[in-house]
């Protein structure tokens, strides 16, 4: 008979024929290494610990490692779950921590991430998912020890302890805040210590290991992993799809009513820009009733990075940015009314079409804020408005008001701020898209100038994760913030309103 | 004890080297026992048979050749086997024109050259296909406990080793088809 003998063979006579033939080669000893039932169980729970333990701030890996090591954990503790309370528990609390860290990785993917964040019931479950680490070191110790004394070996898992210990401190310090390098570096060092401890103390229990029974699964690892790994995604894919937005209360505009016809040509015969004074509700119109005067500021901005240009000359060579487009016109209008007070307006319209529709913010420094001479008299007011199938839409804005909030300073450290915030979203489709916000002051000290500022920001991409609302990219980002997801346009109007004559700064 | 010492003491045939296989060895030896003998009482005699087979030859491991947990492995397989063996011979009544086993040279040559054949066909496949054959034809590994440990299910432990069954037989030239 020639090599062709056993390929002819099939079914029974082939199973003999290999089962025969095989006792003549022994394995090898990497087959003997990978024929066990422990090694890969064991092997899974431990880099999901080691990838749940780290921290890596970039390209997303702060969330991707700890998620693939959560799901390693579940296989682990899965394929083990038969061999004792302990191993068991870990399983259901690797269940757990999925079933609390998925929805929250989801979440990030929705603008509500930041409002969830800062909600109780989010820390709680953060601090669950925390506990639940811990108490999961503590399940893989118990296990190590049932599993040496099950093999008759003296019972012993000092690194599954001391990481137990790592998960104390760390919790410790997470629930003291703290985010500093002293004690961050040396427990990072003892982590990677503790897991090299861990494989060794794995590989010593390799013998020990043959004395566990894995347990039967209805999904395989691999289609639980995917399956796991679908829903992320989609969970994920969802938030960006359906909630990258805020949900605005949009309805048909109202017609301006007849009696307030008089005080809009009034305000557009003392210079009011006509295409603002077109958005304004009949009650900000009729707030300016009386109007004496009225400053406007209208400029044209780009909400592009514009070309470089560079210009020889014999002195030198000079590069300038050059703007082809300019997207977005902002106008700062104020309106000094009969009893002193004046009424400002920070009006936007997008000449052309904004691009990516995300989250929009309008954050204002109005010339209200603290030792500039006025103060604010009423509430914030104004609406978005866009044209959509030939109608035109107005909505409030989702959020309009002073927010308080903290953020990077430039010298370290974080800084204290309480800033007016209007928040909208456009609806794919819409034209014309436009709004303002407006708001009344009077003088609370003599000779002062308005100086109101107004800070557009644009979300121009969805590629975010976790994502910012713009507002809460503006609260969080501080100063020199990239502008690869979201920008940011500045306008201010600024005039002496004790000199009619005088023409606005800037 | 590290395993230097284990062979020294076996070697030198100290009891403590016995001890020491059972206590450490112990686990490794019942798990290949397991699928090959059903009845624990028989586990628990052939385990011991094992240990006297390694305490007796232990003169003929080569550390050079493999792993002591491989030889190790192979001297438990083929002893757990033969054992089932004869305990199927002794509870069948064979008929009297029962052909008796081949020792012929021409059979032995036919075991050889399956094996070298086998073992060509065996070096192409993956690392992870070669363990699953190993489960399978060697250790004798039931499906159920095969698909527990890879974390399949037995339909689909069933289907990746029926697939490698196929590449195998193509390997050894004959038809894909089963």
């Amino acid at each position: 008979m020639n090599d062709n003998d056993l390929g002819r063979l099939s079914g029974p006579a082939l199973d003999d024929a290999l089962e025969q033939a095989l006792g003549a080669l022994p394995p090898s000893a990497e087959i003997v290494r990978a024929v066990t039932p422990w090694r890969r169980a064991m092997r899974r729970i431990l880099i999901g610990f080691a990838l749940c333990g780290v921290t890596l701030n970039f390209l997303a890996l702060q969330y991707i490692l700890p998620a693939a090591g959560l799901i390693l954990q579940l296989l682990g503790f899965r394929a083990l779950r038969r061999e004792g309370g302990c191993f068991r528990a870990g399983f259901l609390l690797a269940a757990l921590r999925l079933g609390v860290v998925f929805p929250q990785l989801a979440i990030n993917a929705t603008v509500w991430q930041q409002d969830f964040a800062d909600m109780r019931p989010a820390a709680l479950l953060t601090a669950l998912a925390l506990a639940a680490q811990l108490a999961q070191a503590l399940c893989l110790y118990g296990g190590l020890r049932a599993v040496r004394r099950k093999a008759g070996l003296r019972p012993g898992a000092g690194a599954a302890a001391a990481l137990i210990l790592w998960y104390a401190a760390i919790a410790l310090l997470s629930a003291r805040g703290y985010s500093g390098l002293l004690f961050g570096l040396p427990l990072a060092a003892i982590y990677g210590l503790l897991l090299w401890s861990l494989r060794r103390a794995d590989r010593a229990l390799d013998d020990a290991g043959y004395a566990v029974a894995a347990a039967p699964v209805r999904l395989s690892d691999r289609a639980l992993a995917l399956l796991l790994a679908a829903l992320l995604l989609l969970g994920v894919a969802a938030g960006y799809l359906f909630f990258s937005r805020l949900p605005m209360d949009w309805s048909a505009a109202p017609a301006a009513c007849a009696d307030t016809a008089a005080v809009r040509g009034q305000l557009q015969a003392l210079g009011f820009p006509e295409a603002a004074l077109a958005d304004l509700s009949d009650a900000d119109v009729r707030a300016c009733r009386g109007a004496l005067r009225v400053t406007a500021v209208v400029r044209d901005h780009p909400v592009n990075e514009g070309r470089q240009v560079t210009t020889r000359s014999p002195a030198g060579s000079v590069t300038d940015t050059v703007y082809d487009r300019r997207e977005l016109r902002l106008s700062s209008v104020a309106v000094a009314l009969p009893d002193g007070r004046w009424r400002i307006f920070h009006h936007f319209f997008w000449i052309a079409a904004p691009g990516f529709r995300g989250t929009e913010a309008l954050q204002l420094w109005p010339a209200c804020r603290d030792g500039m001479g006025w103060t604010l008299d009423g509430d914030w007011t104004g609406r978005v408005l866009c044209d959509r199938g030939g109608a035109a839409l107005a909505a409030p804005f989702r959020r309009l008001g002073s927010r308080s909030y903290e953020s990077g300073s430039f010298f370290g450290g974080a800084s204290a701020h309480s800033d007016v915030f209007a928040e909208f979203s456009f609806p794919r489709g819409a034209a014309r898209c436009r709004g303002y916000v407006a708001y009344t002051v009077a003088a609370s000290a003599p000779g002062c100038i308005i100086d109101s500022w107004v800070n557009y920001v644009h979300q121009r991409s969805v590629l975010q994760y976790p994502v910012q609302t713009a507002a809460g990219f503006r609260m969080r980002s501080g100063m020199f913030a990239s502008r690869r997801v979201f920008f940011t346009v500045q306008d201010a109007l600024q005039f002496d309103p004790a000199d009619p004559s005088a023409a606005p700064l800037g | 004890m590290d395993e230097h010492e284990l062979l020294a003491l076996l070697r030198a045939h100290d009891e403590r080297g016995m001890r020491e296989l059972l206590r450490r060895c112990g686990p490794l030896m019942r798990y290949i026992l397991t699928p090959i003998l059903s009845d624990p009482r028989e586990r628990e005699e052939c385990l011991s048979d094992c240990a006297m087979r390694v305490w007796e030859k232990i003169d003929r491991y080569d550390e050079h050749s493999g792993s002591f947990t491989a030889w190790l492995s192979a001297v438990v397989r083929n002893t757990a086997r033969n054992r089932a063996r004869s305990q199927r011979a002794a509870a069948q009544e064979l008929p009297e024109d029962y052909p008796a086993p081949d020792n012929s040279p021409e059979s032995e040559t036919l075991r050889r050259e399956r094996a070298a054949a086998l073992a060509q066909a065996l070096a192409a496949l993956s690392a992870r296909d070669r363990a699953l054959f190993y489960r399978k034809y060697y250790y004798l590994q039931p499906m159920s406990q095969i698909a527990a440990e890879l974390g399949l299910t037995e339909r689909a432990a069933e289907g990746r080793l029926y697939r490698l069954r196929r590449k195998l037989r193509a390997a050894l030239g004959g038809d894909c088809r089963e």
